[in-house]
């Protein structure tokens, strides 16, 4: 198992100018993921997004552990109350303490990101592989079908999708996964395309090797750099979009909430000089999205053999 | 004169007037003098509320102030205009006809048409009222067929009460040219006739419209079948002495193919500006361009009868899916008449000041409530409970809503009758002297505890003992059936969600009760809940339902609750029945004289009032409404949500140009 990944890990994106050959000969499993991590740490930008990220997953995770809040029942009697000390961040226009409803914003706002992006690289990478290892008439299919929905509006698509659902989080999660698998879809059948003419692809076949052997154990695999950054821009992506419904009404109901709902309604105040309704979400979405940006760029740095060999 | 009714004093002071210039009217005609100071003015469309039916006849799923009274009826005159200088009284110099004239012990009435005329100069004469008759006969015949579905509804009459209007009309024809008679089926309060049945009269101009495809032809025949009439046999479910026209015809011929023909043609939103049908009008404008995202522009009808002419250039209205959008635009100046959103109330001074803008309450002569959808399936047998309906009225925290999310504008609902105009004298003494169901957690709790609820706080409030004896909770109620309902609330206004979102932590957190919300623009909520449901035909998409507003009593301009609470009524979309309350109704349409008017009102009121139909929400003004401080004519806001864009003058910059 490991010396599939060592071995056709390298050829994925050796392609011209490498010196490396083809089944990735030249290192063991371990010195290869040494050196992924040591062009990742050498991104500093790519540290700042890591540790924004685990704050991130810390402040909405742990925090509500630690910063007890009623965010089931509002309180009226307390609404848009500037920031003080009983209340960091203020209440909101019903009375909830914003920090609380930040963590709180934030934990569906991640875990929709994260399974949306899950479940949209998930459908991608098999759609884009079976595509792309089956070729012709099979490939021409599916990736006009592919070609076809991309021409449809996301956001539009979206906005259709949220109407027609009840909107929850598992409503949302499976409505952004399968509107944003397009996407990695296009991506994984380009790798597929290249990886399936490569000698130990036909050394598989030429061992009575079938089509499901050769996809799961040998093209998937080897796609799993351009996956894995592609699911961290995904998850950057899912949270801009939830936040996008949210922010025109199709988010999650209350009393569940998230920081582009928290957003939309603070701008109901914006003129108010309610600022706390609006900063701390808005911040939020920013200092994540920017996060996954900067991790996604390092480990497509990291995982990109020619620039390994700066 | 103390006890003198107020309302009654404007209504008959209303009748008077009317009747002074209808002498005035037979010994001559006035022109007034056209004024062309031009200019457009642009008027701001509810939050998610543009208009989408353009055609009076209106189903109970477009039956909106957005749609006929901001929008339509600039258009498409009433045959009798309610509203008068900010009152709640017949225009008569607004109207079509002249006041209505009772004869034969109040069993018949004569109207009398002016000589006005449609936009493309032919006269509105009686054969136009009586074609509006026809088809309003057959959308409203229990035997016409099913026309339409629940997404694309047929022709129906948001208006329409089960033996009311017209079904209470033995007959009508046309008398010459300029005259209908209709024979009623009994003797009918003269003011209650006028002000809630003989208002449901729109002239449509038959010459044009009296066909059954676009291909035409157009005749004066399509529409005659419905003229006939007959008592309704007493398998049509309607009350004694109903009349029906014998062929109301199918959805493909007769007067109710014509009316499907119309309402198909409404329903194309895309071709309202291009339509012929939709350009032949005899109110003070015409369509000139229609978006499908609402925004409209209508330019003066050069043939408009009526005075004031236009004056304006043209009245655009803008839509908006926010009340926060529209507050920028509001910032921006480009409005001519917009709205302040309550929360940014504190912004006033600066608009004023920076814009040129002056604020303007708009009360009218509405209420505020949400239905219950007693017909549901599984909610239904739960909101029928009386018990029930008076707890969750005391979970409503109206002060609450009113203090904290209303900017403290706003007075507490008890009943059906409006409290505006201020010390309304058709406000019963129960009804104007405070909650019948005040906020009360304790109460709300006891009285579940009571029924035979198992009452967990912040958790599932089940039912522990089903029956239907005293003390259980009540028939259709099975063992362990949940309080948990699902809300409806039309998106964009802020004020409302805040409502929506307090009502449903106090549900939960004190009493159990679940209320899962969901948004959908205003249209789309409507268009749910005024779905036709009744215990015959029983709707299970949707339990609860607020659009944000309520209603104003238009065309039910006498606030006798018919339209909205009698059994099987078209706007009585939750189907709340109940005998007694029925019976109260009727009563106020047949009273002798004034005072047993009021006494008749009194007894319907306080009945609702203790019965709970709805659930009551605070009343407040219907809009603040910003305007451009030199903006002529525009003050007083109509009473029953109506504008009259014909009388607007556009000052120094209060009509900012259009951006685009």
């Amino acid at each position: 198992m490991i010396e599939d990944v060592r071995t056709e890990l390298m050829p994925v994106a050796g392609g011209v100018g490498t010196a490396m050959p083809e089944g990735g000969e030249g290192y063991s499993s371990g010195s290869v993921w040494r050196l992924i991590l040591a062009v990742f740490l050498e991104n500093r930008l790519a540290i700042v997004g890591l540790g924004l990220i685990v704050f991130m997953v810390l402040f909405c995770f742990v925090g509500p552990l630690v910063y007890h809040t009623q965010q089931v029942f509002n309180n009226p009697n307390i609404a848009n109350l500037p920031p003080s000390a009983h209340h960091p961040l203020g209440t909101d226009p019903v009375g909830y303490d914003m920090l609380g409803r930040l963590m709180l914003g934030g934990q569906s706002s991640l875990e929709i990101g994260f399974a949306a992006a899950l479940i949209a690289v998930g459908i991608g990478v098999i759609w884009g592989a079976t595509a792309g290892l089956a070729g012709g008439v099979v490939d021409a299919v599916m990736m006009r079908i592919v070609d076809a929905l991309l021409a449809i509006p996301f956001l539009f698509a979206l906005i259709l999708l949220g109407a027609i659902f009840t909107t929850s989080i598992p409503e949302l999660i499976i409505v952004i996964g399968l509107v944003a698998w397009l996407v990695p879809a296009r991506l994984v059948r380009g790798e597929t395309l290249s990886l399936r003419v490569r000698e130990y692809v036909q050394a598989v076949r030429v061992m009575g090797g079938g089509s499901g052997r050769v996809l799961l154990r040998h093209i998937i695999p080897n796609t799993v750099g351009t996956i894995v950054v592609n699911a961290t821009f995904q998850v950057a992506d899912a949270i801009i979009f939830v936040a996008t419904l949210s922010f025109l009404g199709i988010g999650v109901p209350p009393p569940a909430t998230n920081w582009g709902g928290e957003l939309s309604n603070g701008l109901s105040y914006f003129y108010d000089g309610y600022w706390w309704l609006i900063y701390p979400a808005g911040i939020a979405i920013v200092l994540t999205v920017v996060a996954f940006n900067f991790v996604g760029d390092a480990m497509r740095d990291a995982l990109e053999v020619r620039l390994q060999q700066r | 004169m103390i006890s003198m009714p107020k309302l009654s004093f404007w209504r008959m002071a209303g009748v008077a007037a009317a009747a002074a210039l209808f002498v005035a009217a037979c010994g001559g005609t006035t022109t007034a003098p056209k004024t062309t100071s031009g200019g457009i003015v642009t008027f701001a469309e509810g939050p998610s509320a543009p208009p989408n039916y353009i055609l009076p006849l209106a189903s109970g799923s477009y039956f909106s102030v957005t749609n006929l009274s901001d929008f339509s009826q600039n258009m498409y005159l009433p045959l009798y205009w309610f509203g008068n200088n900010g009152e709640p009284t017949l225009n008569e110099p607004l109207s079509v006809a002249n006041a209505p004239v009772y004869s034969n012990n109040n069993s018949q009435v004569t109207i009398t048409l002016k000589n006005w005329q449609w936009s493309n100069g032919t006269p509105i004469t009686a054969r136009d009222v009586v074609f509006w008759m026809n088809l309003l006969s057959a959308a409203t015949d229990p035997k016409s067929p099913a026309v339409g579905t629940s997404t694309a509804p047929g022709p129906g009459w948001g208006a329409d009460v089960p033996g009311g209007f017209p079904q209470n009309v033995i007959s009508y024809k046309t008398v010459g040219t300029n005259k209908v008679e209709f024979k009623l089926n009994g003797s009918y309060n003269p003011t209650w006739y006028t002000y809630n049945e003989l208002s449901q009269i729109y002239p449509m101009p038959s010459a044009s419209w009296d066909e059954l495809s676009a291909a035409g032809p157009v005749s004066l025949s399509n529409d005659a079948s419905a003229q006939t009439r007959e008592l309704a046999p007493a398998s049509f479910g309607l009350p004694a002495n109903s009349y029906v026209p014998v062929n109301p015809g199918t959805g493909t011929s007769g007067a109710l193919g014509v009316a499907q023909f119309l309402n198909t043609q409404s329903q194309n939103l895309s071709s309202y500006a291009t339509n012929p049908l939709w350009q032949v009008v005899d109110g003070p404008f015409k369509l000139n361009q229609f978006t499908t995202s609402g925004f409209v522009k209508m330019v003066p009808n050069k043939n408009y009868s009526g005075s004031p002419k236009p004056s304006i250039s043209a009245f655009e209205e803008l839509p908006f899916t926010t009340d926060t959008a529209e507050f920028n635009a509001l910032r921006s100046g480009s409005l001519s008449i917009g709205y302040i959103p309550v929360q940014d109330l504190a912004q006033k001074a600066a608009l004023e000041k920076n814009q040129g803008y002056t604020l303007n309450y708009w009360y009218d002569f509405g209420i505020v409530y949400f239905p219950y959808n007693f017909t549901n399936p599984t909610a239904g047998p739960i909101f029928k409970q009386l018990y029930f309906r008076q707890a969750f009225q005391s979970l409503v925290n109206q002060p609450q809503y009113i203090k904290d999310f209303g900017a403290g504008i706003g007075t507490i609902n008890n009943g059906p009758v409006p409290g505006y105009p201020v010390k309304n004298p058709d406000e019963s003494p129960l009804e104007a002297n405070g909650q019948v169901y005040p906020y009360s957690t304790t109460k709300a709790v006891s009285l579940l505890k009571d029924n035979g609820w198992t009452v967990k706080p912040g958790g599932i409030t089940v039912c522990g003992t089903p029956g239907t004896a005293s003390g259980d909770c009540g028939a259709g109620i099975a063992a362990g059936a949940p309080l948990t309902f699902n809300m409806l609330y039309a998106s964009g206004a802020t004020e409302l969600t805040n409502q929506m979102e307090a009502m449903q932590s106090t549900m939960k957190s004190v009493a159990g009760i679940t209320i899962n919300l969901k948004t959908a623009p205003f249209s789309q909520v409507i268009s749910t809940a005024f779905n036709g449901c009744t215990f015959a035909t029983p709707c299970s998409g949707w339990q609860l339902a607020d659009w944000g507003g309520g209603w104003v009593y238009s065309p039910d301009y006498f606030p006798t609750g018919g339209e909205l609470f009698t059994t099987g009524a078209s706007s009585n979309n939750g189907d709340y029945s109940n005998p007694i309350n029925d019976a109260n109704i009727v009563a106020t349409h047949t009273a002798a004289n004034q005072t047993a008017e009021i006494a008749a009102l009194f007894k319907y009121e306080d009945f609702l009032a203790k019965q709970l139909p709805v659930v009551w929400m605070p009343n407040g003004p219907y809009q603040l409404t910003m305007y451009k401080s030199n903006l002529g004519g525009f003050v007083p806001q109509g009473i029953y949500d109506e504008i009259y864009p014909q009388k607007y003058t556009c000052g120094t910059g209060a009509c900012p140009t259009p951006a685009g």
